[in-house]
């Protein structure tokens, strides 16, 4: 049965990678059906708690690059009854979803997660699918009892997202649709990254990305994956896509990507290095390095990230790292701070005195001005 | 098979009893079992529980003040994978307890105002001053006061919603803090 699904999908894609643009329109809001209009109505309530959450991640050039990504995927003249964009949320946990006007969330540690701006069309093309097609309004119709499953949504909405996302998001960001309508918004959303020259080869990656993720956070599957098909069935999807006689090349635009989104990765390794999630902390910071190899700020969270970890050999590299920021960037105050951290705990109360100094000198208003101050008195 | 679902049901109900109500908070309040003594204010409540003290006045979303003791052995924090060690300065104490608070998924928009060192009992401590939206996207402000002795973390918090409520006892909460007293620095 699911591989009849498949390839009659497949068979619809195929036709309109060859024929050209064929998205379904969405009516315009004013001829919503009641039931539409309702769970549209709750999306914009839902939306303007996530707008008020201080979640969203404001970063002008970064949202620009998103929503040209996205544009990429459309027609040239949009799709009508819905406006596609994309809002960053800050947060660690491996999550995107689309509500019912086109608005497509994702979480700022996927987008540092991904090694490519075709992965990132794999998962524009998947979200706003759902949002083209309707699938919101067509999982509240196949329910039996409406009212208990808007309820038991908003629940468990409740429950994950900081009470954030009421039934509509939640359908979106946790429990997911069926695995029909997840296997269309798969297969549709291959169309559209096709039709716009990106790589298909990179939606197999993109998978194996979150899947080596849910496994490192012991998930059974990531909340993006959550009663989605199966991980394994869904990159067997893009196998078979990749089989149906599509071409199997196409741009990734890897450079432009690591550029656009390099401020996200430094942030999301802060996120992850406080959650003591070392080595996704340190795979986030260098890979910022990698892309920023003269930014001191690389090598100050790497320090830390090392000194927090505190296993053995850790020191000298944190020590390593600090010394690389100053050197390149004699200002910076975090990384004298934490040599001095670091002399005090091993009792070098010389070096200890030294840093803090150089820590203070350079950083007068340091919000742990005190701790240092109250350090140094007990260094006398 | 009736029998046995009606059997079920009660026994669930019985789950849902509260075990201990809200009592009315004595002048000194002393909990033997986490070690410490305290004095509350007139007219506040106090829950039951043994293993820590939480009192407010109207009502656990308005105001509330919480005293803990946790075994850091037991790893307390369970939003960050960060763990205490008893070697710790108290200003790394302070962050990772805060990093544990940014991570709480329930919790967004943390914001630190404070970080200073204190001392609690002749012990260094910490005081942090934070806000942050609780899962209902309201407001709050905490002022989180502990300290680390061995393998032992005191935790005193007080929180409420930042308009109006906080200021209203802030200074109530100073003067239950200033009256705190460990009584058993060895709690096992």
């Amino acid at each position: 049965m699911k591989n009849l699904v498949v390839i009659a999908f497949l068979s619809a894609i195929l036709a309109v990678c060859s024929a050209g643009s064929a998205f379904p329109a969405s009516p315009p809001v004013s001829s919503l059906d009641q039931d539409e209009k309702m769970l549209w109505s709750r999306a914009e309530d839902e939306q303007k708690k996530i707008a008020r959450s201080g979640l969203i991640y404001e970063d002008e050039k970064v949202t620009a690059y998103l929503n040209s990504v996205l544009t990429k995927l459309l027609p040239e003249d949009g799709v009508s009854g819905i406006k596609p964009k994309v809002i960053v949320l800050r947060s660690r946990h491996m999550n995107a979803f689309a509500f019912p006007d086109g608005t497509i969330y994702i979480h700022s540690c996927m987008l540092a997660l991904m090694d490519n701006e075709a992965q990132l069309a794999v998962l524009l093309g998947h979200e706003i699918t759902h949002s083209i097609n309707r699938h919101a309004v067509k999982e509240y119709r196949n329910m039996k009892s409406k009212t208990s499953f808007l309820a038991s949504l908003t629940v468990v909405g409740a429950w994950v997202g900081a009470g954030l996302f009421g039934a509509v998001g939640t359908l979106a960001a946790v429990t997911g649709y069926s695995r029909e309508l997840e296997t269309e918004a798969d297969m549709e959303g291959l169309g559209m990254i096709v039709r716009a020259g990106y790589d298909p080869r990179e939606s197999v990656a993109f998978f194996s990305l979150m899947e080596a993720e849910a496994k490192e956070e012991n998930l059974k599957e990531s909340f993006f994956f959550g009663s989605h098909p199966r991980m394994q069935e869904r990159k067997e999807n893009c196998e078979a896509f990749l089989k149906s006689g599509v071409k199997n090349s196409g741009s990734v635009n890897r450079e432009v990507f690591a550029e656009a989104i390099r401020d996200v990765v430094l942030d999301s390794a802060w996120l992850e290095l406080k959650a003591g999630r070392f080595k996704a902390a340190r795979a986030m910071a260098e890979k910022y390095r990698d892309a920023r190899s003269a930014d001191p700020k690389a090598y100050y969270v790497l320090g830390e990230i090392f000194r927090q970890r505190a296993e053995k050999g850790d020191a000298e590299t944190a020590k390593e790292n600090y010394m690389t920021a100053i050197s390149l960037d004699e200002s910076c105050g975090e990384a004298y701070r934490a040599l001095g951290l670091m002399s005090l705990k091993l009792k070098e109360n010389e070096n200890a005195r030294r840093y803090f100094g150089e820590y203070l000198a350079r950083s007068p208003n340091a919000k742990d001005r005190a701790y240092i101050e109250q350090y140094l008195k007990d260094l006398k | 098979m009736k029998k046995l679902i009606l059997l079920a049901a009660l026994i669930s109900l019985a789950g849902c009893a509260p075990q201990k109500p809200w009592i009315k908070a004595e002048k000194l309040y002393t909990n033997e079992t986490q070690g410490f003594a305290v004095e509350l204010p007139d007219n506040w409540m106090r829950s039951g529980k043994d293993d820590f003290l939480i009192a407010t006045r109207d009502g656990f979303p308005l105001q509330t003040i919480y005293i803990r003791r946790f075994d850091i052995r037991e790893n307390p924090l369970k939003n960050t994978k960060k763990t205490l060690k008893r070697d710790m300065l108290p200003h790394e104490v302070a962050e990772i307890i805060l990093d544990d608070i940014i991570s709480t998924s329930s919790l967004t928009d943390v914001k630190t105002e404070e970080n200073v060192p204190i001392a609690i009992g002749g012990v260094p401590g910490f005081r942090l001053v934070y806000t942050f939206k609780n899962s209902s996207g309201l407001k709050m402000k905490a002022v989180l006061c502990g300290r680390l002795k061995d393998d032992w973390l005191l935790v005193v918090r007080y929180s409420a919603p930042q308009r109006h409520y906080f200021d209203m006892d802030a200074a109530t909460f100073e003067d239950v803090f200033r009256s705190l007293k460990v009584t058993n620095e060895q709690k096992q």
